[in-house]
């Protein structure tokens, strides 16, 4: 991982197309303006990962036989979720 | 990485398979960019998108409008535009399905990042939606709407 140091205004440059600015430093927290072309996509890590780590799991679980699909239909017609 | 150790191919599935091609795969795995959509008839509304290849992934998905009174949610400009998308009746919407080994709420589904596909030209991307709380990446599956809206097509 790269570390730099930036102030308030100054900005990063990824590449020629992505830019990484310090609007604003308050506290623990700091304000990124972000501009990057239109067909990266931008997210928070953790939220990132949260997909990530579904679309893992859901890849894992759909490997198995076909019977566990069948499986699940019938548990669609249980009762339903409370809450 | 090695995800799919326990991965079995669905050699019977049907050929009435489509292509769908994801420009950048699925959120993590972004060199899934292209997966075919099969189903079987018994099987439904679940159906599979998978990998073309011999070892590739499969995932469950549904549409949701299968499952759920209402889900609606925004599609950014952004996102739209890059699928070619302008209302809502162009796109198609699969959901990712998690099967679990728990008793109580073995079919979960991922209601945070929606699959959305241009449904003339089958490109489409995973969005990740802004709502949390109303779109949880694990929702229950607990009972099928009466019209499966997805068992025509």
């Amino acid at each position: 991982m790269l570390v730099l140091t930036r102030k308030k205004d100054e900005s990063i440059l990824i590449g020629d197309d992505i830019e990484i600015r310090i609007n604003k430093v308050d506290g623990d927290g700091v304000r990124l303006g972000i501009t990057a072309p239109r067909q990266v996509p931008v997210y928070r890590k953790e939220i990132h990962d949260l997909i990530s780590k579904s679309n893992r799991d859901a890849a894992m679980a759909s490997g198995k036989v076909e019977e566990d699909l069948l499986n699940a239909k019938k548990a669609l017609t249980r009762a339903p979720f409370q809450g | 990485m090695k995800l799919d150790a326990d991965n079995q191919r669905l050699k019977d599935l049907p050929t009435d398979a489509h292509i769908v091609r994801l420009p950048k795969g699925l959120v993590g795995l972004p060199e899934l960019k292209e997966l075919e959509i099969v189903f079987k008839e018994d099987q439904l509304p679940f159906m599979w998108l998978r990998e073309q290849s011999e070892d590739g992934f499969s995932f469950a998905v549904v549409e949701p409008a299968a499952l759920l009174d209402s889900y609606s949610f925004d599609v950014k400009d952004e996102d739209a535009s890059q699928i070619g998308i302008e209302t809502g009746e162009d796109v198609l919407v699969l959901n990712v399905i998690t099967l679990r080994d728990d008793e109580e709420y073995p079919v979960t589904v991922n209601l945070a990042a929606p699959i959305v596909v241009n449904r003339k030209t089958r490109i489409g991307m995973q969005i990740i939606l802004d709502d949390f709380e109303k779109h949880p990446t694990h929702h229950p599956v607990s009972q099928i709407e009466e019209q499966c809206v997805s068992c025509a097509n």
